[in-house]
């Protein structure tokens, strides 16, 4: 059933069936809505009801239950409750994890920490109050360095956030470089 | 291990404070992308599970047209005040004409809504949908990925009615045939509205809503009193420590009210609040700006302490600006409190009626 995101109540089927508007009949907000065949075939659940005769191969993680596929990944015998349809292959659980461990399914992030845009606004935001730079500048170099190679964001994978930040932090250095080789000249060394 | 390559769909919205949200597509599913300034986080709605998209309108737009309304009112009137100094005449007016267009912007980009998508396991809202246009742009996509996905299941339209039939009756033709009559398309809403369940009082957050109204009554009382005449500095404080406790309040009282079932009321309440007293915030502010530029001392002319202090009594003082000032507060706030009160009154008396179990033999 389509429930109304607003209250949360679960609509009738005479609400969203017919017209596209309705008003939720509990919170009177006027939903606009679009149903799906999803809606009324909900996936099945896994077949749970057979158990193994005594000369068929066994599932690796269910000895009472029998085989019905090789994981794609690691060749073990597993059932169809152990299944895992993804990406097109049969998997089992432990290479599902196995995978999510080493970074292998990029399908299956859920998040990822973004270097690039974090250099960028190291060496951007401190530009307001210009003496922090002296600090910011090297973490700034720091980050791009460490972050190069790491996993870039899935939907703006380009590195072109780790050149800027690079370049403007060394401008930043060259800068506090050039300064200091000033103040050293005025103040040092000559009587 | 960046092999797909997902176009975007979505930009986050105008109005999103604690993250970016934004809204990506893949042949096979959604990506919802909330970026917070250093991670990011997806999730996924492949398209093969979409059961449902559901979204409404918002008031976002209107708040926004009138609070961006209220700074081009304010820089006009600054500008218009400070006329015979060019200078900072087109400066000001540049201001106001810079919110105008956002104003335009605002008002061209069509009705904002809140946009879901049901599947089997959950409902998440896509944030990054914010107008009704991108609503149906989302639409015409999914229909599009949803037929190639869910190819083989029935068709989305004509949509039969599921499971749960009405009760066959027997003198319709279909209850002899055995198959259950179609729904007929105008079903009235009252006929098929779920007795909602018993609520529990926990987690309303009823005291914070209490106190919110009860902080606005009290800030109406000192503006009232200040409006009679007896305006003094003690006064002054505590009525601008009041309004800033109702302004911190509102806005969390406005987010906990959301949550809250039958609380469209309340809500509306809560965003009268929000608007108003944002409102006298902008005006006081100009005033202050207004009593600076035309102040006949220049701030660099003397002691600056000084000069703050003239505009402070000039502002502050028993003034017609402070006598308005006072006298529609009082009222704004005064019926802010009762009418959330009320409001709070009412959703309690529905809850509680809901939670009482019906007697026998009632239907």
């Amino acid at each position: 059933m389509v429930g109304c995101p607003s209250c949360t109540i679960r609509l009738e089927p005479g609400n969203w069936t017919g017209d596209r508007q309705t008003a939720c009949p509990r919170c009177g907000r006027k939903l606009e809505w679009r149903v799906f065949p999803a809606l009324f075939h909900p996936p099945a659940p896994p077949d749970t009801s057979t158990a193994a005769l005594t000369d068929e191969s066994r599932c690796f993680f269910h000895a009472d239950r029998p085989a019905a596929l090789v994981c794609d990944a690691c060749g073990r015998f597993i059932c169809r409750l152990c299944d895992v349809t993804f990406e097109g292959r049969h998997l089992c659980a432990t290479c599902i994890s196995a995978g999510m461990r080493k970074g292998r399914f990029a399908h299956l992030d859920r998040g990822r920490t973004r270097y690039d845009s974090f250099a960028l606004t190291l060496a951007i935001a401190p530009l307001a109050l210009w003496p922090f730079t002296l600090l910011t500048a090297p973490a700034a170099i720091g980050v791009v360095v460490f972050g190069w190679r790491k996993p870039r964001s899935l939907v703006a994978p380009n590195r072109w956030r780790f050149v800027v930040a690079g370049i403007l932090a060394l401008l930043q250095i060259a800068g506090w470089a050039f300064l200091f080789a000033k103040l050293a000249g005025a103040f040092g060394g000559r009587p | 291990m960046n092999a797909r390559r997902y176009r975007r769909f979505a930009r986050p919205p105008s109005v999103s404070v604690a993250s970016r949200p934004s809204l990506w597509t893949d042949d096979d599913h959604l990506l919802l992308v909330d970026f917070n300034g250093m991670t990011e986080s997806y999730r996924r709605v492949y398209w093969r599970d979409v059961q449902a998209l559901v979204w409404y309108e918002t008031p976002i737009r209107l708040i926004l047209s009138i609070l961006i309304l209220l700074f081009v009112a304010g820089f006009s009137g600054l500008a218009f005040l400070a006329r015979s100094a060019p200078a900072g005449m087109w400066v000001l007016l540049g201001f106001a004409a810079f919110f105008g267009l956002l104003l335009l912007i605002n008002l061209a980009r069509g009705p904002t809504c809140a946009c879901f998508v049901q599947t089997a396991t959950a409902v998440h809202r896509l944030n990054a949908i914010g107008r009704v246009r991108q609503a149906h742009r989302i639409e015409a996509l999914a229909s599009e990925r949803v037929s190639q996905q869910q190819s083989g299941d029935v068709p989305p339209a004509p949509l039969p009615p599921p499971a749960m039939p009405p009760p066959p009756q027997a003198d319709t033709p279909s209850a002899s045939s055995g198959v259950p009559p179609p729904l007929p398309a105008s079903i009235p809403a009252e006929a098929h509205a779920v007795r909602p369940p018993p609520l529990a009082l926990d987690g309303s957050y009823l005291r914070l809503h209490v106190v919110a109204f009860a902080t606005a009554l009290a800030s109406a009382v000192l503006d009232a009193v200040i409006a009679g005449g007896w305006n003094n500095l003690g006064l002054s404080v505590a009525s601008m420590l009041a309004g800033s406790a109702l302004m911190g309040l509102v806005i969390v009282g406005l987010v906990r009210a959301r949550r809250l079932p039958d609380s469209t009321g309340l809500v509306r309440t809560y965003w009268f609040a929000l608007v108003t007293v944002t409102a006298f915030w902008v005006v006081g502010y100009a005033h202050m700006m207004v009593l600076m530029i035309t102040s006949p001392t220049h701030p660099l002319g003397g002691s600056e302490v000084d000069y703050l202090r003239a505009v402070s009594r000039l502002h502050g003082g028993n003034s017609t600006y402070m006598l308005v000032n006072a006298t529609v507060s009082a009222i704004a706030e005064g019926w802010i409190g009762l009418m959330g009160l009320l409001q709070l009154q009412r959703m309690l008396a529905r809850w509680r009626l809901l939670s009482t179990p019906p007697e026998a033999g009632t239907p």
